[in-house]
């Protein structure tokens, strides 16, 4: 570290000096001194010492009556400000705490806003040239998702000219820790032995894997991230050597991730594990080799003056390179003949678990929160304007004692500053506070940021300060310039209406009308969730469980069988199950997306639906039942036709049917399925279609026409993953029971997963909650400040008048007219806010159309109930003036004056 | 300016300079107030201090080669000196508060 003082304190101390013949010898002894105080004392302290240094010197000359005379306005102006707490305390106490909500709004958003969209994730180095890697036109469909690369496809580009490297992995797994009812759910992720080195990231403790770690054969290791280090192993550095059992499977720990890492993307990770080496995480179906297992996401690292588009068509032809023709066998529309088409894409852009939503929703809020803050800002600038009229006498006086004006507008920005600087404060405390909520009730599945103060928050909140005190305090301050001293003495005694009275009513016109577009959003959102609380599943939902077991390692497919078979006649005899039958996958929510192929006699090609699907249902006797789908058409399934050998039928869903046969009657085809996974070698079938079912609600309760199929599954087949419960009674009851029965049914089954399918459905209608939450808080929020903003003009406006009302009434004013006349002020200002704000919102409306769920923006009760909302907080705000202004005693008023 | 009138802050500073002798820079005259007089004094008030003495002719300066002190980064130090006029008012000064004293000292010895 430099032994000489810091270089920026220094021009600070030489620029307050620039007009002193003393400069350079002050500049020297600093120094000297400096030097003296780094040796004793350490560098940090001498630094230390230094800045207060300065600022005690250079405050010294600037304020010196020889100094300059803005800057020394403006620092005295500063120095002074503080006392506006102690002169106005309810007054700073609003304004402060105004801002504290309309800063504090935005700073947290700025947090998120930060991370997901503007810094890399941490420890990342150089990320302008990381790139991830977009695969499109390969396979079935059209697929533009991130995760759309095979491990084959990966090994066709990573050495390629241009590129200064390459790594893939796999989107985080959540995974169980542990046996029994300790056991834990960790997120792993799976990445190539190129991927630690990529990024330009060292392992904090230990060694991360590499090329001998991940291979096939290696003995398997681990990367455990910082976070779960001091969870797990206290922090502990004899973590290492130590196992982790992943699954079935130990891992021995090599190393610990840096503080904050979480890889290439924002989803929490605990555990790193080498891709190579790792199939058993793979299902085992040959992910290395199969180039339908697109599971992957591909980085890449450019070389310096690479051009996007250049090796956009060098990976394209590398990865057309790599395909191997089309054999003899295959089928003339074999869909890996078509041509792949390789993107490169922003690395910031793809940060988050679900990059594109979640940017958005951040950007949403974002929005939102600074409608906030003007609302915010309109508020202060409404009390600054008050309070700057009630001192019209005080400035008045102190111009007739010859204080410059320039002097009387670096008083008013002075306070302003001050008071936003104090909000900002306020507002710093909010965010810390209300960061980790937005996380968990915004953002779920975002590693959470390390808590403390982040310096890029600090500087944003310092900008939107000096914003705040722009907006808010230029108004009063320009009132302050234009007081003329004569008139205000003359007048100040009699009271005045004038001075402002536009101007403030202006703003909480301007504060009404914003309020009523979060209001209308508000009411918007609240409908799509209660649509989305309508929204029927298309099967008997409510007490369904799905139940998955985790086996011990080494388990053969057959015991797996077994165990399954024990389990659910275990299940079947407990209190409060109603039925079961064991299910290919983890139930209606957890359907299968197969990548096969269908074919129909006599239909010449089958468009798949964009959506993804068709999924594939299977179960043992009594699956649909216990599904609870329910059949439109045909019939379910015989009993006979879950048995083994037997010709298993089909039963499609509507959308399929008509999909597939419009117009015609599904009961009277049949489809042949051709996949990879789940048919048997040998010819296939076309299978019977025996029945129709109502449309699934698969992956989210926006769904609509979900194709899916079901088909009998004879219990002796080795394809169960669970068993499907139906619950006689409460299935939040159930669940726990039929867990801990299962956990000691076996000592190989190692964890069980007993998820009762309303909380799945009800997850799914999370993103409308969210929204609904969000808005109506903010909404409120701005309709009470709004509403105090009001009251405070109207209680202002009786208060200047008392004299008029006080002759009014001497005159024989009835009190309905004293009401009417503050009521009409109140009903005048609400009524012209809201048709702006209503105005807004229907103009504004389409943006929010795509997330919404079946609400029309042009919304005439979501209209008028916000209508009636501020018609009740306009008639409160005007109800204690209205009261004030009938009360004043004649007499009284004008013997005041 | 009226002469032989020195607020109490600048007479210490006059006496300091001339205590500190050859040795008269400010980190020096800074060190004998602090040592001598027991009293702490802001770097910026004693600079504003050199300033205004200056102003009213009671010390001058002149500059110095910084070299043999590396720490200074070659700024250039500056030696103060009590003027003729700057002596004058210490002596004024002194005989004014020994005018004042006298006979005071057994009614301090009381208290």
């Amino acid at each position: 570290m430099s032994a000489s003082p810091p270089r920026l304190a220094e021009r600070l101390l030489r620029w307050c000096l620039r007009r002193n013949r003393a400069e350079s010898f002050i500049v020297g002894d600093l120094r000297q001194d400096y030097a003296a105080i780094r040796a004793r004392r350490g560098a940090l302290a001498a630094r230390l010492w230094y800045w207060r240094e300065v600022v005690a010197i250079g405050s010294r000359y600037l304020l010196a009556p020889s100094g300059p005379s803005l800057v020394r306005e403006v620092a005295e102006a500063l120095l002074q400000a503080p006392r506006v707490f102690r002169s106005s305390p309810g007054f700073s106490l609003a304004v402060v705490l105004t801002l504290a909500l309309g800063l504090g709004a935005n700073a947290t958003m700025f947090g998120a806003v930060d991370r997901v969209l503007l810094s890399p994730p941490e420890h990342v180095q150089d990320h302008r040239n990381l790139r991830f890697l977009h695969l499109s036109g390969l396979g079935p469909r059209t697929l533009n998702s991130p995760m759309a690369y095979s491990f084959p496809d990966y090994e066709a580009i990573r050495n390629a000219p241009g590129l200064a490297g390459a790594a893939a992995f796999r989107p985080r797994l959540i995974m169980t820790m542990g046996t029994g009812e300790g056991a834990r759910r960790v997120g792993v992720q799976n990445a190539t032995a190129e991927f630690f080195p990529l990024l330009g990231v060292q392992a904090a403790v230990g060694r991360f894997f590499g090329a001998d770690d991940d291979r096939g054969g290696a003995p398997p290791v681990a990367v455990l991230s910082h976070g779960f280090w001091q969870r797990e192993f206290g922090g502990d550095a004899e973590a290492l050597g130590r196992t982790v059992t992943l699954g079935s499977h130990d891992y021995e720990v090599i190393g610990i991730a840096p503080r904050g890492f979480t890889g290439a993307t924002l989803q929490a990770v605990d555990v790193w594990v080498p891709a190579r080496m790792n199939t058993i995480l793979l299902n085992g179906s040959r992910p290395l080799e199969n180039r339908g297992a697109w599971w992957f996401r591909v980085i890449v690292r450019l070389e310096d003056g690479v051009d996007d588009h250049a090796i956009g068509d060098r990976l394209t032809e590398a990865t057309r390179a790599a395909i191997p023709p089309p054999g003899p066998e295959s089928e003339p529309n074999d869909d890996d003949t078509r041509p792949a088409v390789v993107h490169t894409g922003s690395f910031m852009a793809a940060l988050g678990p679900n990059a594109d939503d979640d940017t958005a929703t951040t950007l949403w809020l974002a929005g939102v929160s600074l409608v906030v803050l003007l609302i915010a800002c309109a508020n202060v600038a409404n009390l600054m304007l008050a309070r700057g009229i009630d001192r019209r006498r005080e400035r008045a006086v102190r111009l007739a004692f010859g204080v410059s004006r320039r002097r009387l507008l670096a008083q008013a920005l002075g306070e302003a500053l001050i008071l936003a600087a104090a909000g900002g404060a306020a507002a710093l405390l909010v965010s810390i506070w209300s960061g980790r909520a937005l996380y968990e009730l915004v953002l779920p599945g975002f590693a959470l940021p390390d808590a403390g103060i982040n310096v890029r928050l600090v500087a944003f909140l310092a900008v939107v300060v000096v914003g705040t005190t722009g907006v808010a305090g230029l108004l009063p301050a320009l009132q302050a310039l234009r007081t003329a001293p004569g008139d205000v003495l003359r007048t100040a005694r009699r009271g005045s209406t004038r001075g402002g009275g536009r101007l403030r009513e202006a703003l909480t016109l301007g504060q009404v009308a914003l309020s009523t577009v979060l209001l209308v959003a508000a009411g918007l959102f609240v409908q799509s969730l209660n649509r989305a609380l309508e929204v029927d599943p298309g099967y008997d939902h409510e007490s369904l469980i799905a139940v998955v077991l985790e086996l011990q390692g080494g388990v053969d497919r057959q015991e797996r069988n077994e165990i399954l078979r024990e389990s659910l006649a275990g299940v079947q005899a407990l209190p409060g199950v109603e039925r079961a039958a064991l299910s290919q996958s983890g139930g209606p929510v957890h359907g299968w997306d197969e990548m096969m192929t269908l074919r129909a006699s006599g239909v010449d090609s089958i468009p798949l639906p964009a959506q993804g699907g068709p999924y594939t249902y299977g179960g043992s006797e009594g699956f649909v039942q216990t599904a609870g789908f329910r059949i439109v058409r045909g019939r379910g399934f015989e009993p006979a036709e879950y048995a083994a050998g037997a010709m298993q039928p089909l039963l499609v869903s509507r959308a399929m049917a008509d999909g597939i046969w419009p117009g015609l009657d599904p009961l009277r085809e049949c489809l042949t399925l051709r996949d990879g996974t789940f048919v048997d070698d040998g010819p296939e079938p076309c299978r019977p279609i025996v029945g129709v079912y109502e449309d699934l609600i698969v992956r989210g309760v926006d769904d609509e026409g979900q194709w899916s199929l079901t088909w009998p599954l004879p219990l002796e087949l080795d394809r169960f993953q669970g068993i499907l419960v139906r619950a006689a009674g409460d299935p939040l009851e159930l669940a726990p029971r039929i867990r801990s029965h299962l956990l000691g049914l076996s000592s190989e089954i190692r964890y069980v997963h007993a998820n009762p399918t309303v909380t799945r459905i009800e997850s799914m209608r999370g993103p409308w909650k969210v929204g609904a939450t969000l808005f109506s808080a903010f909404g409120v929020l701005a309709l009470l400040v709004a509403s105090l903003g009001l009251y405070s003009v109207l209680a202002f406006a009786v208060a200047r008048r008392s004299r008029e009302i006080g002759i009014r009434s001497a005159l024989g004013a009835q009190r309905k007219d004293l009401v009417s006349m503050v009521v009409g002020r109140a009903v005048r200002l609400v009524a012209l806010g809201l048709v702006m704000g209503l105005g807004v919102a229907l103009l504004t409306g389409r943006f929010l159309e795509s997330v919404l769920f079946g609400v029309p923006t042009l919304n005439l009760p979501v209209f008028a109930t916000v209508a009636g909302v501020f018609a009740l907080a306009g008639l409160t705000a005007a109800w204690l003036p209205a009261w004030k202004a009938t009360s004043i005693d004649p007499a009284g008023a004008m013997a005041a004056e | 300016m009226p002469q032989g009138h020195i607020g109490e802050f600048e007479q210490m500073v006059l006496l300091a300079i001339l205590q500190a002798g050859d040795e008269a820079y400010a980190p020096t005259i800074r060190d004998v107030l602090q040592e001598r007089a027991g009293r702490s004094v802001s770097r910026g008030a004693l600079y504003r201090t050199f300033d205004r003495m200056e102003t009213k002719g009671l010390v001058q300066w002149w500059t110095e080669d910084s070299n043999p002190i590396p720490e200074r980064g070659g700024a250039p130090m500056r030696r103060f000196e009590v003027t003729a006029e700057g002596r004058r008012a210490l002596r004024e000064s002194r005989t004014a508060l020994l005018k004042l004293w006298d006979g005071i000292e057994p009614e301090l010895e009381k208290a």
